[in-house]
C-alpha cells in the first residue's frame, strides 16, 4: 500500500524547546493511523507538521509524494482539538468558510456545505449556530468542515476528548463509517487507550517528550468494528501492550 | 426548545420580561414619583416643579424650534466630532497595543491608569486656552471618549481565539482573509461595547464642558436654568438632554447592527 504521510527523522521545536526527537512514521493510503503518548510528548505537534503549521528544524515530511512547506488544505484537513468553529457563523457557514478560503467560488459552496452537513446527519440543523448545537453535533459540523474540501487526508487532533465515553464510542464509530466509505487517509491524535485500539488500523506509541516513536502496532480487529470488539481477548491484549509502553518507566508519574 | 419555553409563559411574565416594555415601566415609575413626590407638597417647588409646569416649559423649548435646533445642533457638532476622533484614534491605538504581547504588557497599564483619571479636570486649563468655543470640549471629549475604545479595542484583538486564526490558516486562508474573515468578526462585539462607553462619555463631557463655559448647547441651558433656579425649565431641559442621548444611542445601535451584518455576510 502506498504512503500517503511519511515522517521521516522529524525534530519539531517550539523555540528552545525539542517536541520531537527523529519521529519516523507513515501513515498508509486508506488507513487510519492513532498516535497516542503522555500530554506533551509531540503528538500534536506532529500533526500541526503535517499540515504544513509547523515547519520542521530537521528531517522531513512528505504528503502525497511532496514536501510539506505550508498548509495544503486541498490534500490535508484538521479536525481540531477545540473544533475551532467560527461561534458567529451558523453550522452551514462554518463548512462554507472551509470552501471560501480554498477558493471554490460563491455559488457552489452552498450546495457542497450542505451535502457534508448531510454526510454527517446535520444538515436539518445547518442554520443553527454551534452555541445552539450540542457538543456531538458541533463535533460533527468540524468534521463536515473537514470533509467538505475533498481533502483525502485528514489529521484529528483529540477532537472527541470533551465527550463522555458513551458519545465518544458512538461517534466515533459513526464517523469510522464515514471515513471508509470516503476512503480517507486519518491521523488521529488520542489520549485514550480503548479509542485508539478500537479506531485504528494502526497505532504509533509515542516515547515522553522530546517524542520519538516507542512502537507501532497493528491492529488486526476485522472491519467494520462493533462495541462488542471492546470485550474480546484481542482488544484486552492491544490496550495492555499500549498500557505497558506509555507507563513502562513511569508508573509514578502523572499522565 | 428556547421558543417553545418563551410561547408557555403566562402572558403577565411575557409582558413584565418584554426589553421594550421594560422602558415603559421605567418612566411610568419615575412619572408616578415625581407626582407622588411633588403633589404631597413635601419637596419645596423650587427643588421638584410639577409635572405641568415641566410640560408647559417644554412645549415652549419645542414652540421655538431655533433655539431648540442652535443647542442641540451645537452639541450633536461637538459630540460627534469628539466622538469621531475618539473612535478613529481609540480603535487604531487598541489594535496596535493589542496586535503583540510585548506591547500591550507595556501599554494596556498606561491605558487604564490614564483612563483612571478624570480628563474632566482639564478643562479650566484647556478653557482659559482655547475659549468658550467648541474646541476645548471636543478636545477634552475624545480624550474622555478615546480611552475606553482604546482598552475595549485592546481587550478585544486579545481575546481573539488563536485557535480559530490557526484553524483558518490550515484551510489555506492568507493573512488579508483571515483578517476580514476571522479577526475582524471576532472583534466587533467588544469595540462596539467600548465604542458605546465611548460614546456616552463624550456626551457627559462635552455637557459638562458647556455648564463651565458656552455660548451655546445643551449644557448651557441646563446651567443657565439652574443658576436662575427656573427649576421646570431645567427639568425640560433635561428631558431633551435626555432625547438626545438615547437618539445618539440609537444611532449607534444601528449603525452597530448593519456593520456586524455587513461584516458576517
Amino acid at each position: 500500500m502506498t504512503a500517503s504521510v511519511v515522517l521521516d527523522e522529524v525534530e519539531l521545536f517550539y523555540g528552545d524547546l525539542r517536541a520531537t526527537q527523529q519521529l519516523t512514521f507513515d501513515a498508509r493510503a486508506g488507513e487510519l493511523l492513532s498516535i497516542v503518548g503522555a500530554s506533551g510528548c509531540g503528538k500534536s505537534s506532529a500533526l500541526r507538521a503535517i499540515g504544513g503549521l509547523l515547519e520542521p528544524r530537521h528531517g522531513k515530511v512528505v504528503v502525497n509524494g511532496r514536501a510539506v512547506e505550508g498548509p495544503r488544505p486541498s490534500e490535508v484537513a484538521f479536525l481540531f482539538q477545540h473544533l475551532a468553529l467560527y461561534p458567529w457563523r451558523s453550522a452551514v457557514r462554518n463548512v462554507e468558510i472551509a470552501l471560501e478560503f480554498a477558493g471554490v467560488p460563491r455559488g457552489e459552496r452552498r450546495p457542497r456545505a450542505l451535502a457534508a452537513l448531510r454526510t454527517v446527519g446535520m444538515d436539518e440543523f445547518a442554520l443553527h449556530h454551534p452555541a445552539e448545537l450540542s457538543g456531538g453535533m458541533r463535533q460533527r459540523v468540524a468534521l463536515a468542515r473537514a470533509l467538505a474540501s475533498d481533502a483525502g487526508i485528514l489529521l484529528f487532533d483529540e477532537p472527541f476528548a470533551a465527550l463522555d465515553e458513551y458519545s465518544r464510542m458512538q461517534l466515533g464509530i459513526e464517523v469510522l463509517r464515514v471515513l471508509e466509505a470516503e476512503q480517507k487517509t486519518v491521523v488521529f491524535v488520542t489520549h485514550s487507550l480503548s479509542e485508539a485500539v478500537y479506531l485504528s488500523d494502526r497505532i504509533v506509541a509515542m516515547t515522553p517528550r522530546p517524542g520519538a516513536v516507542a512502537e507501532i502496532i497493528e491492529v488486526a480487529l476485522p472491519h467494520p468494528r462493533h462495541p462488542d470488539m471492546m470485550r474480546s481477548p484481542e482488544f484486552h491484549a492491544l490496550t495492555d501492550r499500549l498500557t505497558e509502553l506509555l507507563f513502562a518507566d513511569r508508573t509514578s508519574e502523572r499522565a | 426548545m428556547s421558543t417553545a419555553a418563551r410561547t408557555a409563559t403566562p402572558l403577565a411574565r411575557r409582558i413584565l420580561a418584554s426589553p421594550s416594555m421594560v422602558y415603559i415601566y421605567v418612566v411610568l415609575a419615575i412619572l408616578t414619583i415625581w407626582v407622588v413626590l411633588s403633589s404631597l407638597g413635601s419637596v419645596p417647588p423650587v427643588l421638584l416643579p410639577t409635572l405641568g409646569e415641566t410640560l408647559q416649559q417644554l412645549a415652549a423649548i419645542v414652540s421655538d424650534p431655533e433655539t431648540l435646533f442652535a443647542n442641540v445642533g451645537a452639541t450633536a457638532a461637538e459630540v460627534t466630532l469628539a466622538f469621531a476622533f475618539a473612535a478613529v484614534a481609540g480603535v487604531a491605538l487598541g489594535v496596535v497595543v493589542g496586535s503583540r504581547t510585548d506591547y500591550s504588557r507595556a501599554y494596556e497599564p498606561l491605558l487604564a491608569n490614564l483612563n483612571a483619571i478624570p480628563i474632566v479636570l482639564l478643562y479650566p486649563l484647556l478653557l482659559g486656552a482655547m475659549g468658550s468655543g467648541g474646541e476645548a470640549k471636543v478636545v477634552i471629549g475624545a480624550i474622555s471618549a478615546g480611552l475606553p475604545i482604546a482598552i475595549a479595542t485592546h481587550w478585544a484583538v486579545r481575546g481573539v481565539d488563536r485557535d480559530l486564526v490557526v484553524a483558518a490558516r490550515s484551510m489555506g486562508a492568507r493573512r488579508l482573509s483571515t483578517v476580514r474573515s476571522v479577526t475582524l468578526p471576532a472583534v466587533l462585539p467588544g469595540v462596539f461595547s467600548g465604542l458605546r462607553t465611548g460614546l456616552s462619555l463624550a456626551i457627559v463631557t462635552v455637557v459638562a464642558g458647556e455648564f463651565l463655559s458656552a455660548t451655546v448647547g445643551l449644557g448651557l441651558q441646563l446651567a443657565r436654568a439652574g443658576e436662575s433656579f427656573q427649576t421646570a425649565a431645567l427639568f425640560a431641559w433635561l428631558i431633551v438632554t435626555a432625547v438626545f442621548t438615547a437618539v445618539m444611542i440609537g444611532l449607534l445601535s444601528v449603525i452597530q447592527t448593519l456593520v456586524i451584518r455587513k461584516v458576517n455576510a
